[in-house]
């Protein structure tokens, strides 16, 4: 087999298809941040009956009444929307359900109807053409691109374009609507132009991608970047990516795997989007599992080490947590494990490492309760306890400064 | 007596049909600090709403400064209710602050140098200058509630509305918004705010506007808080009338004490 990078087609459909995720990840963002990602889905249900209907009315296949049949179904359905959220219930997502479920039935009829004749069936409307995309072509400055191209890059363009000049504008919109009314931002007109611009972005994806795959990549890469950060900008920046990435990942599997693009498109968004959830730093699932581990671990290995450090110096042990739950004492047995591998600890003595672990947490240890009992007025059989959880959380900071206080105070 | 920053005709506010506040007359002096006073659901954030211009009154009007509320291009600085904010949203706690100054700057301009300063000098007002990166879902309540704060300290506004800015706030926060509260008052500032401490009104606020779908009371805090009042505004549920009652209880032998003290 080829290598698929290499054939211009792959090339071409690659393109295509991440200049459509590109373009809907960046509006993606803005409907995600809002709690509407919904929305992106009933615009692009939407516009099918639109389609159908500048179909019929030209009499032909030409892209461009089909367009504007969509773009008017596009921008109803939007308004709909709105005036839904305002006169129906608390956002109208129920509502939205129904009527965009009807209209989209609507245009699959309309497309048995009157499109039988012609090929425009519904196949190509919900999965789209991309792997066709490069079968027509246009001259662009004296290079052949796929025609499919110049509606995606024209939305992604102007989808960046809105993004970067209504930058602060949309951020406030999104984050706090009664600040951005009060501020006597036109809200509004806001909402809305980013409504068309989702209307007019499902238009121009869809016929490249379908309007399944333009569902998805509103929805997925955005949701991907907004686990992932913690900034607008930077939401923005990896939602594009992971749009890009996702149409790059679809592409090169559809071609190895010989099957649809907007499929593995779909497949490889969301595979990203569990790589995310599970991976993301901080608040993945697994780097807060690995914390979590790895924080009892070191309690376990600093409680042992500290008890064989005094069961070596004959002072009696102090504190006898043994019994416990099945799985602390997994843990201890993990630890213990763990300790004498790393040779901090040899015939039930802590050596190296291990001894200076376990005086330094004695050291703690004995400030803390001297702290508790002289500054907090604790009562010295209360301490105990406390000292045994508080003392790993002393870092070496908070350390030196309950040392330094009880000095000064000597002085 | 000082001309009014707000006034309040007559005003009626229904969601759809249902009605949530009826008939109300007040009038709040320019450079007061007045509390809103009522159970929940009386209305009281929908005031704010009104008088912020998020809403439209279904009869009746609302004047800032004498000027019709939809006409006015009047400021105002607000702080919302904390379960209304999205705390998952991608921000830091300077971009939050930031949005403070957004409407002085315009369209298509970004706030520069000297937004950012103004932006940090509110913080530190609150004292919140240190956590400015944090994403505002990682601080606590009281922290969350200060970085709103200072965002209406950067609005640099004469009118400055709080949706109970003290709800479940820590003693740390709670006596920096009060420093912030009569900063604000001491620069000639009007601060309205949504307030659930009955406790604490007497001896802090100079006006209440005591509500319960209808207005209750409204007036300076001497005459207008009274036992009276209270039980008229928190009547007809069982427990808050009993909670008012102590509480007003607690007030009047708590202040005749002091009142002798000082
Ligand atoms: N967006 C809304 N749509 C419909 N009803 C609402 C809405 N917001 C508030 N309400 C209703 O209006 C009444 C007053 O609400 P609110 O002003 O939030 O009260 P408060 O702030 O005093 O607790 C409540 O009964 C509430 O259920
Ligand atoms: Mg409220």
């Amino acid at each position: 087999m080829i290598d698929p990078l290499l054939t211009p087609v792959a090339w071409q459909i690659m393109m295509v298809a991440a200049c459509a995720s590109a373009a809907c990840g960046l509006l993606g963002v803005q409907l995600v941040l809002r709690r509407r990602a919904m929305l992106g889905d009933a615009i692009a249900h939407g516009v099918l009956p639109g389609l159908v209907i500048g179909f019929v009315v030209s009499g032909s296949r030409d892209l461009f009444p089909m367009l504007v049949g969509a773009l008017i179904a596009a921008i109803f359905v939007s308004i709909l929307a709105e005036w839904l959220r305002e006169h129906a219930g608390v956002d109208g997502g129920a509502a939205l359900g129904v009527v965009f479920t009807s209209l989209f039935a609507l245009g699959i009829i309309l497309v048995e109807i009157f499109a039988r004749d012609v090929d425009l069936d519904p196949g190509c409307v919900l999965y789209g053409m991309v792997e066709y995309a490069p079968v027509q072509q246009v001259e662009w400055f004296g290079y052949s691109v796929p025609r499919s191209l110049t509606p995606v890059l024209g939305a992604l363009l102007l989808n960046l374009a809105a993004t970067v000049l209504f930058w602060k504008e949309w951020k406030l919109c999104a984050f706090d609507p009664q600040l951005a009314r009060a501020s006597r931002l036109p809200f509004r007109t806001l909402e809305q132009g980013l409504l068309i611009l989702v209307a007019i972005t499902s238009v121009a994806c869809f016929e490249a991608v379908g309007s399944v795959l333009v569902i998805a990549m509103i929805a997925v890469p955005a949701t991907i970047g907004h686990v992932l950060c913690d900034r607008m900008s930077s939401m923005v920046i990896v939602s594009t990516l992971a749009g890009v990435v996702s149409a790059v990942l679809g592409t090169v599997g559809a071609i190895q795997l010989e099957t649809g693009v907007p499929g593995m498109m779909a497949v490889s968004a969301g595979g990203l989007l569990v790589g995310a959830v599970l991976l993301a730093p901080g608040r993945g699932l697994i780097p807060a599992a690995t914390r979590n581990f790895s924080w009892t671990m070191r309690v376990e290995m600093e409680d042992i080490l500290a008890e064989a450090h005094l069961q070596s110096m004959d002072s009696p042990p102090d504190h006898n947590d043994s019994a416990g739950a099945p799985s602390s004492r997994f843990f201890r047995i993990l630890a213990t494990w763990l300790l004498w591998t790393l040779g901090y600890i040899r015939n039930g003595i802590p050596v190296g490492r291990g001894e200076r672990m376990a005086r330094t947490l004695l050291k703690k240890r004995s400030l803390w309760k001297r702290f508790a009992a002289e500054r907090m007025g604790l009562a010295s059989d209360h301490l105990d306890e406390p000292a045994h959880r508080i003392e790993h959380h002393l870092d070496e900071d908070l350390t030196r400064r309950l040392e330094s206080g009880f000095d000064s105070e000597e002085d | 007596m000082k001309s009014p920053a707000i006034e309040i005709h007559d005003l009626t506010v229904s969601y759809r049909d249902k009605p949530v506040l009826w008939d109300i007359d007040a009038t709040i002096p320019e450079g007061s600090l007045c509390a809103i006073v009522g159970p929940n659901g009386a209305g009281k954030s929908t005031l704010l709403s009104a008088i912020l211009g998020t809403i439209h009154p279904a009869s009746g009007w609302l004047k800032i400064f004498a000027q019709e509320v939809g006409k006015s291009q009047e400021l105002i600085g607000f702080v919302p209710q904390r379960e209304s904010v999205d705390w998952d949203f991608p921000v830091d706690v300077l971009d939050v602050v930031l949005m403070g100054t957004y409407s002085r700057l315009g369209w298509f301009r970004r706030p520069g140098k000297a937004q950012r300063d103004w932006a940090m000098e509110c913080l530190e007002q609150v004292g919140m200058a240190d956590l400015n990166k944090r994403q505002v879902g990682e601080l606590s309540g009281g922290q969350q509630q200060r970085v709103f704060i200072a965002r209406s300290l950067a609005q640099d506004a004469r009118l400055i509305l709080m949706d109970e800015p003290f709800a479940g706030v820590d003693a740390a926060t709670e006596e920096a918004i009060r420093l912030v509260l009569l900063d604000l008052k001491k620069k000639g500032r009007t601060v309205v705010l949504v307030h659930h401490d009955l406790q604490t009104i007497e001896n802090f606020f100079d006006h209440v506007l005591l509500l319960n779908l209808r207005l209750v009371a409204a007036g300076p805090t001497a005459e207008t808080f009274t036992r009276e009042n209270l039980l008229r505004t928190y009547g007809g549920r069982l427990t808050l009338l009993d909670e008012a009652a102590e509480a007003v209880r607690r007030i009047r032998t708590g202040r005749s004490r002091t009142g002798r003290d000082r």
